[in-house]
C-alpha cells in the first residue's frame, strides 16, 4: 500500500540527470541528477531570494507590512548574533541569516501535503553542520593561531588532571557537528513518520465500514494536533540550529572558557 | 497642528509602547513553556552523539593500530564523560538564558492552617 506507506514520502528520485562523472564499469562513478531534492533546495532559496528583494525593493522609510516582515527577520538574526556572539560575531551575520531562512522555509516548505522535506536526509543536516563547524575551526585557527587550541584547555586546571580532561573536551567539540545535525534531521523525520502513521491509520480505519469510520475520529484529531505540532518543531529546530551556530562561532571568537 | 496635539502624541506613543513591552513579557514566557521537549530533545542529543562519536573515533583507531578493542573501550568512556560535560554545559546555558524566578514563588507558602 504506497498510500500509507509512512516511508515512501522520503524516496528521492531523480528529475533529469547532467550525466555521469568517472567510473569506467558499469555502474562505477557516480551520476550528477538533479531530484526532488535539489528541486525543494532551489525553490526555498528561490522563495528566500525573491521575497527579500520583492519586499525591500520600495525601501519605505514607513515598511509595507511585506518589508516588515523581512526587518524583522533581519532584526531578529542580527539580535541573536549580537547575544552569543558579539558584535564582532556580526560578521557572520549573512551566514546564519542564510543558515536560519534556508532551514526554516525547507522545513516550511515540508509541511504542504505532496512536498518533499530535503532536512529528512541525514545527510542535508550533516553537511550544513560540518559547514558551521569547517567555518569555527577555520576562522578560530586564522585569527587565534595556536590559541583556537586553547578551547579544550580550561584554565585554572593541574597539569595531571588535563591528561583526561583535554581528550573529554577534544570528544566534546567533535561530537558537536554530531550533535547539530541529528537533532535537526531526528526531529524532522521522526515528525513526518509519525504524521504520515496517525493519517494512514484514519485511511485504513475508514474502510471498515461504520464503527470504522467512527473510530476514524481518533487519529484524525491527532493528526491535525500533530500538525500543529510540527509547525512549530519546523521553526524551533531551524532557531535551534542557528543559536547553536552562534554559541559555536563565539568559541571560534573567544576561545578559552 | 498645535502644541497640545503633539502632548497627545507622546501620550499615545507612551502607551503603544507599554502595551508592546508587554506583548514581548508574554511571548518570551511562552516562548520558555514550548519549548520544553525543544530542550528534552537537546540535552538528549548532545549526551548521544558524543558517546556514538567517542565510540567511531575508538573502532577507527583501533582499525589503524589494531588494538581492537581497547582504544574503543577507552574512547567509549571518554565519549561518555564528554557527554556529560555537554550536557552539564547545555543545561547551564539554558538556566543562565531562563528568566529570573520571582522571588516570592521562592518562599515556601504555609498552607497548614493549625497554629
Amino acid at each position: 500500500m504506497a498510500g500509507t506507506d509512512p516511508i515512501h514520502q522520503f524516496n528521492i528520485y531523480e528529475l533529469f540527470s547532467f550525466g555521469s562523472v568517472g567510473g569506467t564499469e558499469e555502474g562505477g562513478g557516480f551520476e550528477l541528477a538533479f531530484t526532488n531534492s535539489a528541486l525543494f533546495m532551489v525553490l526555498a532559496v528561490g522563495l528566500i531570494a525573491s521575497y527579500l528583494i520583492l519586499s525591500t525593493r520600495g525601501r519605505g522609510l514607513v515598511p509595507s507590512r511585506l518589508q516588515l516582515v523581512s526587518e524583522m527577520s533581519y532584526e531578529f538574526i542580527a539580535n541573536m548574533v549580537r547575544n552569543s556572539a558579539g558584535t564582532e560575531g556580526m560578521k557572520f551575520f549573512p551566514f546564519v541569516f542564510s543558515l536560519f531562512s534556508f532551514i526554516l522555509i525547507v522545513n516550511m516548505l515540508g509541511m504542504f501535503p505532496y512536498f518533499f522535506t530535503v532536512t529528512t536526509h541525514f545527510i542535508i543536516c550533516a553537511a550544513l553542520a560540518l559547514l558551521v563547524i569547517g567555518i569555527v575551526i577555520v576562522y578560530g585557527v586564522m585569527r587565534n593561531g595556536f590559541g583556537f587550541l586553547k578551547l579544550f584547555v580550561p584554565s585554572g586546571i593541574p597539569l595531571p588532571v588535563l591528561f583526561i580532561v583535554v581528550p573529554i573536551e577534544v570528544l566534546s567539540f567533535l561530537s558537536r557537528p554530531l550533535s547539530l545535525s541529528l537533532r535537526l534531521f531526528g526531529n524532522m523525520l521522526a515528525g513526518h513518520i509519525v504524521l504520515k502513521v496517525f493519517a494512514g491509520f484514519v485511511v485504513s480505519l475508514s474502510s471498515l465500514g461504520f464503527f470504522g469510520i467512527v473510530g476514524a475520529i481518533l487519529p484524525l484529531g491527532m493528526t491535525i494536533a500533530l500538525t500543529g505540532l510540527e509547525f512549530l518543531v519546523a521553526g524551533l529546530q531551524a532557531f535551534v540550529f542557528t543559536i547553536l551556530t552562534c554559541v559555536y562561532l563565539n568559541d571560534a571568537i573567544h576561545p578559552g572558557h | 497642528m498645535g502644541r497640545p496635539e503633539t502632548g497627545d502624541l507622546a501620550a499615545k506613543l507612551g502607551r503603544i509602547r507599554k502595551d508592546r513591552e508587554a506583548g514581548q513579557a508574554i511571548q518570551a514566557l511562552r516562548q520558555n513553556e514550548m519549548t520544553g521537549a525543544g530542550r528534552a530533545f537537546r540535552l538528549a542529543s548532545e549526551f548521544v552523539a558524543a558517546v556514538i562519536v567517542g565510540v567511531a573515533l575508538g573502532l577507527a583507531l583501533d582499525a589503524v593500530f589494531g588494538t581492537r578493542p581497547i582504544l574503543m573501550i577507552v574512547l567509549l568512556l571518554l565519549g561518555f564523560a564528554a557527554g556529560v560535560l555537554n550536557v552539564v554545559r547545555a543545561a547551564a546555558e539554558m538556566n543562565a538564558s531562563a528568566p529570573q524566578p520571582n522571588p516570592d514563588d521562592l518562599v515556601p507558602v504555609d498552607d497548614d492552617d493549625d497554629d
